[in-house]
This record gives structure tokens, C-alpha cells and sequence, in this order.
């Protein structure tokens, strides 16, 4: 190959480049398989600190890099928190290439701080998935993230000593982009194959 | 008929009355377990009213739990919502399952160290058919 044919070769990739890229970024929003609809424009956060289940910090900056699911739940919920852990541990299992599973977190954050302590949520972790990260915060910390995302969570006490008590909380399953912003949800019901084909297409396109 | 089969035939006779009688069916009982520093646990079966009347499963009671309570778990614009039920009318004939998700059976403060495998009795108390106990299984 002579240096013009090089030269050409080289040109056509980098428009090829350019142009792929600005597809991709000008493609109208889609709804995938699950119902979600993905690239609408995504929306930064505003600044939060939760403390992780190793107590560490968990904030924006430790978003940055990778794609991060928050499921919204507390440990004290027997029925629909332990299936909703359950379906994305099989979500995250059934994401066929490695290189992609590497590229998500999943994260539950509690929405019940009393109760889950990070020592609670470091053994349902160990129990349900060592690979994800429970966190919480105090409620003014804590709404600061919920109330930015639209994740709503009431608590019913009976009582103030009441320790039985059941906490509302939207079932919604939060995508976080590796830029640290908000890029969909995904609606109740959740169903472990459709949302690990949609992961996948959104971490191959982008 | 020779002397084996007419016992034999009066065995069933016995039995099936008694199958007959079995108006209330438990089957597939069984309770998510959780990591023990958690107090709550939901346990699911299916409940067959093979009666000709309605049922009413009315209370409910586990050694092995201080409590135990019938929940349905539900969703409302968006929002997953708990709520306790004071009891579960079950109608002549049907079947009523309990599983994830939907109606479940709220196990509160476990009184003794439970692990996957185990067996854990519950009994439940209904109006017409009085009480009728079931193993529940601990699976993970």
C-alpha cells in the first residue's frame, strides 16, 4: 500500500468515526425490551454522600467510570426485596460477556437507615451477592439522592418503639451512567433476561 | 374374593372417607430464609378449599416464630407497598397460593437458630376446618 492509500484509509476511519459517534449521540430516545427508554438526555446529580457497607463513601465521584443500577429497598422487607436482589443477581449473571459485566454495579440502597446499619447491610450483601454494595445515609442525606432520582419511601411506625415496621419504597430499578447521571429506569415488574439483553445493548452502544 | 384382596378392599374402604373428610389441603410450604440478624420472614404454600363451603383462615402460629402474620405485598403508582391482612377468605373449591410478591405469610422474630434445609412447623387455625398443621421448608 502506497502512503496516499494510507493517507485515504486513514481519513475514511476517523469521518467513519466522527460520524458513528454523532449518530449515536443525535439517535432518537428507544424503548428497549423491558419498557425503558434510553437516550433521552441524560441529567447530572446533584452532590450526595451515603456510607457503603464497608463504611466507606459512597458519592458521585464513585459512580464515575462504570454503568451502576440502584435498587431503592431495606432488609427488614421478606417478600419483594429478596426477589427483586434475587432477580438482579441473575440479571448480572446472564450478561454472557465479562468485559460488559465488569462495567456495572449494582448498588441496593436502603431506604430504612434506623435498621440498616452497614454491618446489616454488609451480611445481606454476603448473602445475597458479595459483588454488590449496599449504602444508606440519615434521611436529609439520603433524600438528597431519592428526592433527585423521583424514588419516593414512606415508613410506617405503629409506634415510636415499633421495630416491626414496613417502609414504602418505588420499585423503579435506576440506571446510572459512567458519567455519574441519570440515564432511565426500569419499572416493577423486573424480569432478569430482558434487563440483562437491555444492559448489554446500552453498555455495547455506548 | 380371597381372604388378601377383601382386606385389602376393605383398607381402601376405610381410607376413603377419610381422604373424603380432607377438606382443607396445605402443599408447598416454604420459607425465604435471611440472614439471622434480620427478624423477618416470608413464608409461602398453597391452601386448597376442597369443602363445599367457604373457608376462613382466621390465625396462625409457628413454634418456631413469636409471630406470624398473613401480609400482602402490592404496587401503587410505582411504589411497592406492604399491608396485614386480618384473615383470608378462601371459596368453596378454589386454591389459593401464596407466593412472592403477592400475599405471604410475615414470620416475625424467629425463637430459635434457623438454617437452610430445616423444617419448621406452622399450624394454621380455620373457621370451619379447626387446625390444621404443615412443615414449612427454609430454603435460601
Amino acid at each position: 500500500m502506497n502512503k496516499s492509500s494510507i493517507v485515504i484509509v486513514a481519513l475514511l476511519a476517523l469521518v467513519a468515526g466522527v460520524l458513528s459517534s454523532l449518530y449515536l449521540s443525535n439517535s432518537k430516545p428507544i424503548k428497549l425490551e423491558t419498557g425503558l427508554w434510553f437516550g433521552e438526555q441524560a441529567r447530572a446529580l446533584p452532590a450526595f454522600a451515603l456510607l457503603d457497607h464497608n463504611q466507606q463513601i459512597l458519592d458521585n465521584n464513585r459512580l464515575l467510570g462504570k454503568w451502576s443500577l440502584l435498587f431503592f429497598g431495606y432488609t427488614s422487607c421478606p417478600d419483594i426485596c429478596p426477589l427483586t436482589m434475587q432477580t438482579l443477581s441473575e440479571m448480572t449473571a446472564a450478561i454472557e460477556k465479562p468485559q460488559l459485566r465488569d462495567r456495572l454495579q449494582v448498588y441496593f440502597i436502603s431506604v430504612d437507615p434506623q435498621r440498616d446499619q452497614p454491618e446489616q447491610l454488609a451480611s445481606y450483601m454476603a448473602y445475597f451477592n458479595p459483588a454488590f454494595i449496599g449504602a444508606t445515609a440519615a434521611p436529609e442525606q439520603l433524600n438528597v439522592l431519592t428526592g433527585s432520582l423521583g424514588i419516593s419511601h414512606q415508613t410506617h411506625k405503629s409506634a415510636e418503639d415499633d421495630l416491626s415496621y414496613g417502609v414504602d419504597h418505588s420499585s423503579a430499578i435506576v440506571l446510572i451512567n459512567p458519567a455519574a447521571e441519570f440515564a432511565g429506569l426500569f419499572s416493577a415488574p423486573h424480569e432478569a433476561i430482558a434487563m440483562a439483553r437491555d444492559m448489554t445493548l446500552i453498555m455495547e452502544r455506548n | 374374593m380371597p381372604a388378601r384382596a377383601r382386606s385389602l378392599f376393605f383398607i381402601i374402604l376405610c381410607i376413603l372417607p377419610a381422604s373424603a373428610i380432607a377438606e382443607i389441603v396445605l402443599d408447598g410450604a416454604w420459607i425465604r430464609n435471611l440472614p439471622p440478624t434480620i427478624p423477618m420472614r416470608a413464608g409461602y404454600l398453597n391452601i386448597s378449599n376442597q369443602s363445599g363451603q367457604a373457608e376462613r383462615l382466621i390465625s396462625l402460629h409457628s413454634p418456631v416464630f413469636e409471630k406470624v402474620e398473613i401480609h400482602r405485598s402490592f404496587e401503587q403508582d410505582g411504589v411497592s407497598k406492604m399491608e396485614m391482612l386480618p384473615a383470608l377468605s378462601i371459596p368453596a373449591g378454589n386454591n389459593l397460593r401464596l407466593q412472592p410478591g403477592g400475599i405471604h405469610l410475615m414470620l416475625i422474630q424467629p425463637l430459635l437458630d434457623i438454617r437452610v434445609g430445616d423444617q419448621v412447623e406452622l399450624c394454621l387455625e380455620f373457621e370451619h376446618a379447626g387446625k390444621k398443621c404443615i412443615n414449612m421448608e427454609l430454603r435460601k
